[in-house]
C-alpha cells in the first residue's frame, strides 16, 4: 500500500491518509480483514506525528472502514456497496467544489464547464486518452 | 562513585605519567649531584615533591573537568551532588595515600631509616590533606580557572609552612614521644579541618548553578 | 498514563532576563518540540528541569514526582543530550562505556557499542579526534544506552549537517515507537520538528506563547496574503502578526477568520514562530 503525502494544498495530513486508505479499500488493494500498520509505525515511516495517524485511523473507524482492537491493531472492516457509493459520491462533490474557484478565475460559465465535462466523458468512453493539457 | 573515580583516573593518566617522569629525572639529578653527602636531606625534597604533586592532581582534574564541561554533564547523571563532592575528596585521599606508599618505598630504597621515615611521611600526609581541605571548597566555589591563583598561593604557603615545621622536627633533641604527640594532635586537627571542609564543600555545591 | 513532565509556573530570574511562569505538560509517548529564538529561554527551561539551575518559583513534576532531584534516581530514566558532550577530549568511547556503565544501573554495553557502530562512532578513537557530528552521535548513543524513558535533547541537532540530522531523526522516531517513551526536543532548526512532533511549545522572550498539538496548530493558522484593505476586514483579535513589504501584506491569522476567496498559504511552524517574533501587531 502506498501513502503519498503532500504539503501543498488544503487537505490536512490526516485526511490525506484517510482518503488514500479508503481508495485502497475500494480498489481492492486492501481486503476486508487485512491488518493495517500500527499508528506508531505509520507515523515513523511517514515521519509525521503519531497524533496525526491516530486521527486518520479514528476517522476511518468512525466512517466504518476499519476496526481497531486494542492490543491487536487495526483491521479493514467489511464494507458494503451503499457505503462505498456514498463515499465516492462525497469525493466527487469535493472535487467539484475544487473546480468552482478555478472556473470563476477564467470566467467559465456553467454551460462551458458542462461542455468540457461532456467531452471528457466521451473521450473516456471512446477509449481515447486526451494528452495532458 | 566508582564511575567518577574511574573517569578521574583515566583522565589523569597522562598527567600522572608526566609527574612520574619529572620525579625520576629529579631523583636521578639529585642522586648524581648529592651522592653520599646531603643525600639525606635530598630525599626529603623528593618525598615532599611527590606529596605536593599528588595533592595538586585533584586540581588538575578539576581543570580538565571544567574544560570538558563535565560538571554540568555529571549532574544529568543519576548522581547526587553530594556524591560528586565526596568523590573529589576520595580522589584526593587515594592520591595522597598512593604518594605516601611511593614515598615509603623510595625512602626505604634510599636507605632512610623507618624510624625517621614514618613520622615524616605521616607529616606529609597531614599537610597534603590540609592542602586538599583548603583547595576543594575553593575550587567548587570559584571554579578551576579563578581558583588557580588561590591554589598556587595556598600551595606555596603550605610548602613554606612544611619546610619550617619540618626543620623544627629535624632538630635533634625532640624526643620520639613529643614528636608522636605533635603528630597525633596534628592528625586530630587535620581530621577536623577535613570534616569542616567537606561540609563547606557540600553546601557550596548544592547551591551551585550551571 | 500520567504525564512524563509537568511544568507549572516555573520562573527563574537573571539579570536582564526572566523566564516567566512557564507551564506545559508532556504526555507519555509523545514528542514535544520546544521552539523559540536564541535566548528565548529554552535551554534555561531544560536546565531547570535537570536541576542544573535552581528555580525561583513554580514546580516541576517528573514522572509524577516533585522531589525527583533529591535522590536523582529518576535520572536513570532520563537520557540527556546537550550541545556539548560534557566528556573529556582524552576519553574514547570505550572509556565512556567504562565510566557510565558504573553509574547507570541499566547501562547496556552491547546496546551502547552497537549504537556507536550504527552511527559510525569509532570505538577506540579519542573524543578530540572526532568531528562535531560524530561527537554528538556519541552523546546520543550514551543517552540511549541505558534504556531511558525520557529523552531531553537541547539543541541536539544544531551545528550538524542535514544528512546527520536526518539520521538522528530516524533514531528518535525509532525511540518513540515504544509508547512509554517520550521526547522533549528543543531546537531552532524547525524542519526537524515540523514533521515528527506531536506537540509544539513556543517560548518567546522568556514567556510561553503556546504549547499545543502541532496538527491543530497547523490547521488553525494560515498565512494571509493580500493588501491593507483586505487585512482591515479581518478581526484583529484573530491575527497574530503582520509583515508588510513594499508590495503587499502578509499576516498570520486564524483560518476561520479569513473570508472566502482570500489568498492564503498553509502556515509552517517557522511561519508561526517568525510572525509571532517579528510581526507587528496590526
Amino acid at each position: 500500500m502506498r501513502i503519498i503525502l503532500r504539503n501543498t494544498g488544503d487537505t490536512p495530513i490526516y485526511e490525506q491518509i484517510a482518503e488514500q486508505m479508503k481508495s485502497a479499500v475500494f480498489s481492492g488493494e486492501l481486503a476486508a480483514g487485512d491488518a493495517l500498520p500500527s499508528m506508531r509505525v505509520l507515523a515513523k515511516e511517514l515521519r509525521i506525528s503519531v497524533i496525526t495517524t491516530k486521527r486518520a485511523y479514528e476517522e476511518l473507524e468512525r466512517e466504518g472502514f476499519i476496526v481497531s482492537i486494542t492490543g491487536k491493531g487495526s483491521f479493514v472492516a467489511e464494507t458494503d456497496a451503499a457505503l462505498q457509493r456514498e463515499e465516492t459520491l462525497r469525493r466527487i462533490e469535493q472535487l467539484m467544489l475544487q473546480l468552482l474557484p478555478l472556473a470563476r478565475q477564467c470566467s467559465l460559465t456553467f454551460t462551458q464547464l458542462q461542455e468540457m465535462l461532456r467531452l471528457l466523458y466521451e473521450e473516456e468512453d471512446n477509449g481515447t486518452g486526451s494528452g495532458t493539457d | 562513585m566508582k564511575g567518577l573515580l574511574i573517569k578521574d583516573l583515566i583522565c589523569l593518566k597522562g598527567t600522572i605519567k608526566i609527574y612520574i617522569a619529572m620525579i625520576l629525572v629529579f631523583m636521578v639529578l639529585g642522586l648524581v649531584i648529592a651522592s653520599g653527602d646531603g643525600g639525606e636531606e635530598g630525599i626529603w625534597t623528593v618525598l615532599g615533591m611527590i606529596s605536593i604533586l599528588a595533592a595538586i592532581l585533584p586540581f588538575t582534574s578539576a581543570i580538565l573537568d571544567e574544560q570538558a564541561h563535565w560538571d554540568k554533564r555529571a549532574l544529568t547523571l543519576p548522581l547526587r551532588r553530594s556524591t560528586v563532592v565526596y568523590s573529589k575528596y576520595l580522589l584526593g585521599g587515594i592520591l595522597i595515600l598512593g604518594a605516601a606508599v611511593a614515598n615509603l618505598c623510595i625512602g626505604l630504597a634510599a636507605g632512610t631509616e623507618l624510624r625517621e621515615l614514618l613520622p615524616g611521611i605521616w607529616a606529609l600526609v597531614l599537610f597534603s590533606l590540609l592542602m586538599l581541605s583548603l583547595i576543594i571548597p575553593l575550587l567548587l566555589r570559584f571554579g578551576a580557572e579563578k581558583g588557580r591563583f588561590l591554589m598556587i598561593f595556598i600551595a606555596a604557603l603550605l610548602s613554606g609552612l612544611f619546610v619550617t615545621v619540618g626543620s623544627r622536627i629535624g632538630i635533634p633533641g625532640i624526643s620520639q614521644a613529643s614528636l608522636m604527640r605533635m603528630l597525633l594532635l596534628g592528625s586530630l586537627a587535620v581530621a577536623a579541618i577535613v570534616l569542616i571542609s567537606v561540609s563547606i564543600s557540600l553546601r557550596v555545591y548544592e547551591k551551585k548553578e550551571f | 498514563m500520567e504525564p512524563v513532565l509537568e511544568l507549572t509556573d516555573v520562573t527563574k530570574r537573571f539579570k536582564g532576563f526572566t523566564l516567566d511562569r512557564v507551564s506545559f505538560t508532556l504526555p507519555a509517548g509523545c514528542i514535544m518540540g520546544f521552539i523559540g529564538e536564541n535566548g528565548a529561554g529554552k535551554s534555561t527551561t531544560i536546565k531547570l528541569v535537570l536541576g542544573l539551575l535552581h528555580k525561583d518559583a513554580g514546580s516541576v513534576r517528573l514522572f509524577g514526582r516533585e522531589d525527583y532531584l533529591t535522590d536523582k534516581r529518576a535520572f536513570e530514566e532520563i537520557g540527556v543530550v546537550l550541545d556539548e558532550t560534557g566528556l573529556h577530549d582524552s576519553l574514547t568511547p570505550r572509556d565512556v562505556n567504562a565510566v557510565l556503565s558504573r553509574i547507570y544501573g541499566a547501562w547496556n554495553p552491547d546496546r551502547f557499542f552497537s549504537l556507536c557502530a550504527k552511527l559510525g562512532v569509532p570505538e577506540k578513537k579519542r573524543i578530540k579526534e572526532l568531528s562535531g557530528g560524530t561527537k554528538r552521535k556519541l552523546s546520543i548513543a550514551a543517552a540511549l544506552a541505558h534504556d531511558p524513558k525520557l529523552l531531553l535533547l537541547d539543541e541536539a541537532t544544531s551545528g550538524l549537517d542535514p544528512v546527520v540530522r536526518d539520521e538522528l531523526l530516524d533514531l528518535f522516531l525509532e525511540f518513540i515507537q515504544d509508547e512509554t517513551h517520550s521526547i522533549l526536543l528543543s531546537s531552532h532548526i524547525l524542519s526537524d520538528l515540523e514533521k515528527a512532533c506531536d506537540y509544539i511549545a513556543f517560548l518567546h522572550q522568556g514567556k510561553l506563547v503556546f504549547a499545543q498539538r502541532k496538527d491543530l496548530l497547523l490547521e488553525t493558522y494560515a498565512v494571509f496574503k493580500g493588501g491593507e484593505a483586505e487585512l482591515s476586514k479581518i478581526d484583529p483579535a484573530r491575527v497574530r502578526g503582520v509583515r508588510r513589504n513594499q508590495f503587499g501584506v502578509e499576516a498570520l491569522a486564524e483560518r476561520a477568520a479569513l473570508p472566502r476567496g482570500t489568498v492564503m498559504d498553509n502556515a509552517t511552524i517557522e511561519d508561526i514562530m517568525l510572525f509571532y517574533a517579528r510581526g507587528q501587531q496590526q
